[in-house]
């Protein structure tokens, strides 16, 4: 059958990385086709090129055989392409109704498409008051209503608790037997098996070849990592002393959190996103007051002080976003004098040569550092050179691939002297590096969990 | 005696109050859209002179299409080409005030006829204009769009809508409002020119905007603050020996020391979600965050 | 069309930019004149000692924007910076005293924008500009007020400045100049740029923003209002102000010149001789009697060539 839409030969450079390289890609009608790779593999950066959302540098796209050129999202929604990705199409500060009306769609056959489909649309709420999943909903009812052929799905599960996950998936089937073409783009080799048709992988920008069903767990994985990965498990074997508590923390969303670290301790906050796990991890860190509570670091209360004397004890902290804690328009090395004090050139240079830090000169922008290369030389700024007492991270294996993932749990075995407080949002890689499991859930700690860990009934705390 | 001074200012304000009000209302959309146009002040400049070289009445006619075109090139370079916002505003203002006072050298001083009127009458057709903004912004698909687009433009891109055009609308809309504000001042209110007269006009129009929190409804009060000022000072000049230079003066204070009060208004309470997000930030839409 | 990240940045394009700007003064001028003979003669006049005071002055100015706008802070208000800061040069006895004098004033006068923002945040951009247009004002109170020099008869000015030698505000230049230089090394000078990348990393730094915050814009005030004492300082003759002439331009020129240079010190100081030059055309333009005001359009669209500069610098252009 005549693929619906076919990539040929895509490529994209981007300061400091060739996010694809020569990749080539189709979809057919009524098919899902798996998108599969690790983090930076240019799954993300192939669906926006799809979606005009970046331009290629090189490669064709056709359509329904005939050669396009995407000249912007404006235009792929012309061709019939709709997208569903993390960061939502839709503005918060309109109603649902208002952002349905804005994206063209007949409110009257939304809501129809949606009683189908079993979703209820909240016609009046704000956006911005709706939960990611149903936010992810009305995307998938908007998709249907513009009556797309083509819908390119990037990580729609990334943001979702198990049980939606199953209820997308399902809903994800009856896509294709609607007659759509659903490119569904995923990390998880286990989602892509359950949803996908065929399956492609990608792994550092490059295709390395795309798959029929039945499929094959083992050469999936083999084709993501290449077998580059051993994961090493290994925990902490004394643990001391409790060094760092947080009491009865609250925060906007945060309430009443209570937390402790131990000497030698790793400690995991799990929780699905946008249940205060951010937040939770900048009270813990001081960056931000808390409203109520206490922070105690070795036994003193510390609350409330300045985040400058935060650092002073030791406490360093890696957010999120990376935006916050790096300078982009500034150079590598004054990125690296935010807390290097002497011989920064010298050190920056072990540095780069200790964690394979990718980047040309010292002079060279941060902004034009690949999202690898930015996360390694804000660990090596945080964690390498300033060794601190108490690690408070937050998200900080999201979006590394694993041999980038790997090296900072080496470097937080090596460099972090007291404890390291970790928020996750997967359940495996938890269990598979925490000695002691907090979950989160609505601003709350539901649950506390110590070895040997119970997947099941840690996933069940999520969600509850 | 004291009757007769409020309603000599009081009537001195709505006079002037209708060309602050349109310029407002260019502002407001202009700033809902996410741009924060400084150059505002050279377009109200640049249409005036233009109004005043033309003289009436094709001069208003003239001023409208030369100011909304001047407006429209800084949106397209301020936007589509992403040179800085603020920076750009500030250079478009210098370029008006110096194109401006080349097309009017002959006019200088020059009385224009002007035709009677009392300033409510027009004021009232400018509410009307501020009544049909709000309901732009309130109904139609564009002017939702605008909004979006000053809040989230990378969603409004996504949704399929494209942002830059989007954006050129709201300075049309913006333009057409401001430059007749221009041709307002020259053509009815002043009814002659000078390199120094229409000065100032747009960019307390900017601060307005501010001051109304993006609304045009409030806007039709907050256009009399800096008017009820620039009257007041006009008034005051006639009764006080006080320098008329610093009486010119409290317009900008009282706007100022009003924005002032409005910001930390907001900051206390939930209007903080009414200041357009994005105000002021360019969208390159390869850039993600 | 759209904009597309350079692989690594090109500081070429500031030369594009220039000769951007230099066409379309070209152009302009001979717009205006309407005769090739004219516009040459407007572009190729110069006075070489008129040309470096204006540099100078222009170079402290462009410094007060490298300041700020390195900073991610938008002070646009250097024209009443430098009106309050010729003032405070009016009111004092010696050309020491008046730079001192200037740089307190300006300060006090750049103290509102700062206050605004840092306890109420309230846009600086807004601010600044807005004071610029309510300086003419309060300076005009003076000439008629204050400063009135009661010795001219026949016209109302003020009295005059200390003269300083244009030599002498060359050195005060090159010192500043190599101030921001050596402030850009330290660590506070880095907490300072790192505020273009926001508040949240300064703090992240574990420093104080709104303490950077004032800092930089008042030393951005200060400059630009050394920058105002130095220009009236330094005339050859006529170093008073009257009611007409109030507004200089400078605050304008100084900043068209930091953008057209990069935001770099030594690139705005550069640049500064470029914008004098331009002010020189602008001048023997008024000369061949076209208004005064026509210089800021000849240096506004200077300053729109360097933010496209600054633009080409980071993006490329892709057409289709």
């Amino acid at each position: 059958m005549e693929p619906l839409l076919s990539a040929v030969g895509i490529r994209k450079v981007f300061p400091g990385v060739v996010a694809l390289d020569g990749v080539s890609f189709d979809v057919r009608r009524g098919e899902v086709h798996g998108l599969l790779g690790e983090n930076g593999a240019g799954k993300s950066t192939l669906i926006a090129i799809l979606y005009g959302v970046y331009m290629p540098d090189g490669g064709e796209i056709y359509i329904n055989g005939r050669r396009t050129l995407i000249k912007s999202p404006r235009h792929a929604a012309g061709l019939g392409i709709s997208v569903i990705s993390q960061h939502f199409a839709l503005v918060d500060t309109l109603t649902v109704e208002e952002n349905l009306k804005l994206s063209g769609i007949d409110v009257e056959t939304a809501v129809k498409i949606g009683r189908e489909l079993g979703v209820e649309i909240p016609l009046d709420k704000y956006v911005g008051e709706l939960a990611v999943g149903e936010k992810q909903r009305v995307e998938i009812v908007k998709a249907l209503a513009r009556n797309s052929e083509i819908l390119l799905m990037d990580e729609p599960t990334a943001l979702l608790s198990p049980k939606e996950v199953k209820a997308l998936l399902s809903i994800v089937r009856r896509l294709a037997e609607m007659g759509k073409a659903v490119v569904f783009v995923t990390h998880k080799i286990r989602e892509a098996v359950e949803a996908a048709d065929r399956i492609t992988v990608l792994r550092r920008g490059r295709r390395v070849g795309t798959y029929e069903r039945p499929f094959d767990e083992g050469v999936l994985l083999e084709a993501m990592f290449q077998g580059v990965v051993q994961r090493r498990v290994s925990k902490s074997s004394s643990i001391g002393d409790v060094i760092y508590r947080a009491e009865d923390l609250s925060g906007e969303r945060v309430r009443r959190a209570t937390v402790e670290v131990r000497r030698g301790e790793l400690v995991a906050v799990l929780g699905v996103a946008g249940n205060g796990q951010e937040e939770l991890m900048a009270l813990l860190s001081g960056f931000k007051k808390p409203r109520g509570g206490r922070l105690i670091i070795n036994g003193e209360d510390v609350t409330g002080r300045p985040f400058s004397e935060f650092l002073r004890r030791g406490v360093a902290y890696l957010p999120e976003d990376r935006g916050r804690a790096l300078a982009k328009e500034l150079s590598v090395l004054d990125n690296f004098k935010i807390r290097c004090i002497q011989d920064c050139m010298e050190k920056l240079a072990k540095a780069k040569e200790v964690l394979d830090i990718d980047f040309p000169s010292p002079f060279t922008r941060a902004a034009a550092l690949s999202g690898g290369n930015q996360q390694k030389l804000l660990l090596a700024r945080e964690l390498w050179l300033v060794k601190p007492y108490v690690l408070v991270a937050s998200y900080p294996t999201r979006g590394l691939d694993v041999d980038t993932a790997e090296r900072f749990y080496a470097l937080v075995k090596s460099a972090v002297k007291g404890g390291a407080v970790v928020s996750m949002e997967d359940v495996e890689e938890a269990v598979e590096r925490a000695d002691r499991i907090y979950v989160i859930s609505r601003g709350e700690i539901a649950a506390s969990f110590t070895p040997p860990f119970d997947v099941d009934e840690i996933a069940e705390a999520m969600t509850t | 005696m004291a009757v007769d001074q409020v309603a000599s200012i009081t009537l001195e304000a709505l006079r002037s109050a209708t060309p602050m009000l349109l310029a407002t209302l260019g502002a407001v959309v202009g700033q809902r859209a996410g741009v924060l146009n400084l150059g505002l002040e050279g377009v109200v400049y640049l249409s005036a002179a233009v109004a005043a070289a033309v003289g009436p009445p094709w001069g208003f006619v003239a001023a409208v299409i030369v100011g909304t075109l001047y407006n429209l090139l800084y949106y397209v370079l301020s936007n589509d080409f992403a040179l800085n916002q603020i920076l750009l505003g500030f250079a478009f203002t210098m370029v008006g005030y110096g194109v401006g006072s080349q097309v009017a050298r002959d006019v200088v001083g020059r009385p224009i006829e002007k035709p009677m009127v009392y300033g409510v009458e027009t004021f009232a057709v400018a509410v009307v204009a501020a009544v049909a903004v709000y309901f732009f912004f309130l109904r139609s698909r564009v002017g939702l769009a605008i909004k979006a687009s000053g809040d989230d433009p990378a969603s409004l891109d996504l949704m399929g809508v494209d942002v830059y055009n989007i954006r050129r609308v709201a300075g049309l809309v913006e333009g057409v409002f401001a430059s007749a504000a221009g041709a307002y001042l020259v053509l009815l209110y002043y009814g002659s020119w000078s390199e120094q007269l229409v000065m100032g006009w747009g960019s307390l129009a900017v601060i307005t905007a501010m001051i109304s929190l993006w609304s045009p409804l409030l806007a039709i009060a907050a256009s009399l603050v800096p008017s009820f000022f620039i009257s007041l000072a006009y008034v005051l000049q006639r009764l006080l020996q006080v320098s008329p230079h610093l009486l010119n003066l409290v317009p900008y204070v009282a706007s100022i020391a009003v924005l002032a009060t409005v910001q930390v208004a907001m900051r206390k309470t939930r209007l903080k979600a009414l200041a357009p997000r994005w105000l002021a930030r360019p969208y390159i839409r390869e850039e993600r965050t | 069309m759209r904009l597309v990240q350079r692989q690594s940045p090109s500081p070429l394009h500031y030369a594009t930019a220039f000769l951007g700007s230099l066409a379309t003064v070209i152009l302009i001028v001979f717009a205006l004149t309407g005769d090739l003979a004219v516009t040459a003669r407007a572009l190729a006049t110069v006075d070489a000692g008129y040309l470096f005071r204006v540099f100078v002055v222009i170079g402290v100015v462009s410094l007060s924007g490298v300041v700020s706008y390195r900073a991610g802070l938008w002070n646009i208000g250097q024209e009443g910076q430098a009106i309050v800061g010729a003032l405070a040069a009016i009111s004092a006895d010696n050309a020491a005293g008046a730079v001192m004098s200037a740089a307190l004033a300006a300060a006090g006068w750049t103290l509102i924008p700062v206050a605004l923002r840092v306890a109420l945040g309230v846009n600086e951009a807004v601010t600044t500009f807005l004071m610029s247009l309510a300086a003419v004002s309060a300076a005009r109170y003076f000439v008629e007020g204050p400063l009135k020099d009661p010795a001219k008869k026949g016209f109302i000015a003020t009295v005059e400045a200390p003269y300083m030698e244009p030599v002498l505000a060359a050195v005060l230049l090159a010192g500043v100049l190599a101030g921001v230089v050596l402030l850009y090394r330290t660590r506070v000078g880095l907490t300072m740029r790192l505020l273009s990348s926001g508040e949240e990393v300064v703090r992240y730094a574990g420093k104080q923003p709104k303490l950077y915050i004032a800092a930089t814009l008042g030393l951005s005030g200060i400059l630009a209002g050394i920058g105002g004492a130095v220009e009236i300082m330094t005339r050859d003759a006529g170093r008073y102000m009257t009611l007409q002439q109030v507004s200089t331009g400078f605050g304008l020129y100084g900043i068209s010149a930091a953008w057209l240079g990069g935001l770099h010190p030594l690139g705005a100081t550069a640049a500064s001789l470029y914008i004098a030059w331009l002010y020189q055309v602008a001048v023997n333009l008024k000369v061949a009697g076209l208004p005064a005001l026509v210089a800021n359009a000849l240096v506004g669209t200077a300053m729109a060539w360097g933010l496209a500069g600054y633009v080409m610098y980071k993006y490329k252009v892709v057409w289709r």
